[in-house]
């Protein structure tokens, strides 16, 4: 996270500098040097990019531009204020409860990254004169630079870039055909966006699509009723759900006969974590060795993890401070 | 004390358009102000944000952040509109968290009926869904029509959706008879309406209609010539403002299936399985003069001439 973020923050004390500073009036010299940040992210530790872990990737960025004191004009500090964003509207109640109270706006917004909490922030941020930065909003309709979300830029790669990635492979093979599967389950529904991510890449080029979606929470969920589905369709199945359900479509495509060569199957494993599933085949249960039999013929999606040295020593840094806070250490992913 | 008034600024399609509401606002602020026991102490004034986007449509993300600017600038003590279902909603959530009141003659929805969490503190004044659910339940229990009732409606969900809503509020209420089953169908894409003609011959006999007025009107002819019409189906067209019933001059109705082409006398003979379902005009004797003053104000004040009932759609004065 921290190369991109120190330039990030470079770029808005530049602005900022550029601009004169804030608002002029009855403020002290002092309160003008001042950047305001408001981060937005879940309080809650179930999600990947909770305050807890982040925290400390935005401590240590502030951190390493005082320290490095290229960048920082003189007397400029970080002010950063941290709520809640609850994945939901409370982002929003937050960010104007916090305009109402303090009759200014911050100068820059970190987050949210959930879908659904973003955008309304993104919106009123544009509305505002805002910029934002999210690793979040991976969603295509983010990607509208236009109109509403002109002040957002995002930091990951969005979900339209997996579908470029997955739209490169198609070329290699020379395929044109696909069916998407996945689960539409959770109020974030991140597989759905992910799924519309390749939609949209895959519509462009006029691929042919058969989408399916089914929901992996329900009681009513046949597995082998929706692999059976699949025979009827296109040979490549690109999918996306949660850990468990991925094997037991596979294990169910299997017991099938779909594993020999005749189907590709594709998963889209969002974060490498712990949080998000286990993504292998392994449970210690009587299925192991059919599972990896037939994850055999499966491909996993997935973010890569970058090599760069800097990344080494943040990483460090950062996971020494998240342990001190009792978070687990495999559960951390930067 | 402040109202924040978030409304369509130009839009005239819409009930609610600011030119028709607002004349009806500047009354009751000046009706307020000038009566010493009706709040005392206070001076009742306005501010007015259009829910309006770039396009001139009324727009949920236009509305939440108009809605923030004013009670930035003005805080306000409650909240007028908005009126469509899409824009009242992220609305009604920021008044809530703010615990200001919302009124509203529109934002007709079922969602609007749940008073337990984010909407307690939204007053609806005008017609609610819910309530053509009950007239619903009240028309089958008349007629004895247990078994079973078709919902036909027009969706193509780029707009505030009124049919869809509208047709909802029968959705909701109706299976509350015991043993009623119910069954919805979407149109679209105008012109051949054979499918819908096919569904209504299989899950008629007692069809909800939802749609434009045109749309009616063309439905209609094909179901005359289907042969729906002659008193085996029973057709309810729910127009809720009267779209369909413009009268040249108040109170007569147009002739709904009038459009003055060669397809009149068809339309008219089909119209006879119509019974049309509309939202009662007030019939209390300060309703005319209000009106009168209502078209003078927005005359003077608006330079917009209203016209007779309003254009058929109730104000919530």
């Amino acid at each position: 996270m921290p190369p991109w973020l120190l330039g990030s923050l470079c770029c808005v004390l530049a602005a900022r500098a550029a601009l004169g500073g804030g608002p002029a009036g009855a403020e002290e010299e002092e309160e003008e040097k001042l950047i305001r940040v408001l981060v937005l992210l879940p309080q809650d530790d179930a999600y990947l990019f909770s305050l807890g872990r982040v925290r400390p990737a935005i401590e240590y960025a502030v951190r390493s531009l005082r320290e490095s004191g290229a960048g920082l004009p003189p007397g400029y500090a970080f002010q950063l204020t941290y709520e809640d964003s609850a994945c939901g509207n409370r982002a929003l109640f937050s960010l104007v409860d916090m305009v109402a109270l303090q009759r200014r706006r911050p100068d820059l917004l970190l987050g949210p990254v959930c879908e659904y909490a973003a955008a309304p922030v993104a919106r009123l941020a544009a509305h505002w004169d805002v910029p934002m930065l999210s690793a979040g909003a991976l969603a295509a309709g983010f990607g509208a630079k236009g109109g509403e979300y002109s002040h957002l830029t995002r930091v990951a790669p969005a979900y339209a870039k997996m579908g470029e990635m997955l739209l490169a492979l198609f070329r290699h093979h020379q395929w044109n055909r696909a069916t998407l599967l996945y689960s539409d389950s959770n109020p974030e529904r991140s597989c759905y966006f992910a799924m519309e991510g390749v939609h949209v890449v895959f519509q462009e080029e006029a691929f042919h699509m058969a989408v399916h979606s089914f929901d992996e929470t329900s009681r009513h969920l046949d597995i082998d009723d929706v692999v059976r589905a699949l025979q009827t369709g296109e040979r490549v199945v690109i999918m996306c759900a949660s850990g468990d359900t991925i094997r037991n479509i596979m294990l169910a495509a299997h017991r099938q006969g779909m594993t020999n060569g005749d189907y590709a199957f594709f998963n889209i494993e969002l974060f490498n974590s712990s949080s998000y599933g286990n993504g292998s085949w392994r449970r210690g249960d009587k299925h192991d060795l059919e599972a990896k039999k037939a994850y055999s013929y499966l491909q996993t999606v997935t973010l890569l993890r970058t090599v760069k040295p800097e990344f080494e020593k943040f990483s460090l840094e950062v996971k020494s401070s998240v342990q001190k806070q009792g978070l687990h250490e495999d559960d951390y992913v930067s | 004390l402040t109202l924040a008034v978030v409304l369509p600024r130009h839009n005239l399609t819409y009930p609610w358009a600011w030119p028709r509401v607002g004349p009806a606002v500047r009354l009751a602020a000046a009706a307020v102000n000038s009566r010493r026991d009706l709040l005392p102490d206070f001076t009742l004034g306005w501010v007015f944000g259009s829910s309006e986007d770039r396009h001139g449509v009324c727009s949920e993300m236009a509305a939440p952040l108009v809605a923030v600017d004013l009670r930035l600038a003005h805080h306000p003590a409650a909240f007028l509109g908005p009126g469509c279902v899409y824009s009242a909603a992220p609305v009604a959530r920021f008044t809530s968290h703010w615990q200001l009141p919302l009124v509203t003659a529109g934002a007709e929805a079922h969602g609007f009926d749940d008073k337990s969490e984010e909407f307690g503190l939204t007053t609806r004044a005008g017609p609610s869904h819910r309530k053509l659910g009950e007239l619903g339940v009240q028309l089958h229990r008349r007629f004895n029509w247990t078994r079973r009732a078709l919902l036909v409606y027009w969706d193509e969900r780029v707009d505030d959706r009124p049919y869809y809503f509208a047709a909802e509020g029968l959705y909701v209420q109706l299976p509350t008879l015991r043993n009623l089953t119910v069954v919805d169908v979407v149109f679209r894409d105008g012109g051949n309406f054979s499918f819908i003609i096919q569904e209504i011959k299989a899950k008629g006999r007692i069809v909800y209609v939802c749609c434009a007025p045109d749309t009616l009107r063309e439905l209609m002819l094909q179901a005359e010539r289907e042969g729906l019409t002659g008193g085996d189906f029973a057709f309810f067209y729910i127009d809720t403002f009267g779209a369909s019933l413009q009268g040249q001059r108040f109170p007569e109705p147009r002739r709904p299936w009038h459009r003055g082409d060669a397809h009149d006398a068809r339309a008219r003979r089909a119209f006879q399985a119509v019974t049309i379902i509309t939202y009662k005009e007030p019939e209390n004797p300060e309703y005319r003069p209000f009106l009168e003053r209502l078209k003078e104000e927005a005359r003077d004040h608006f330079n917009f001439s209203m016209q007779d009932g309003l254009v058929g759609h109730g104000t919530a004065g």
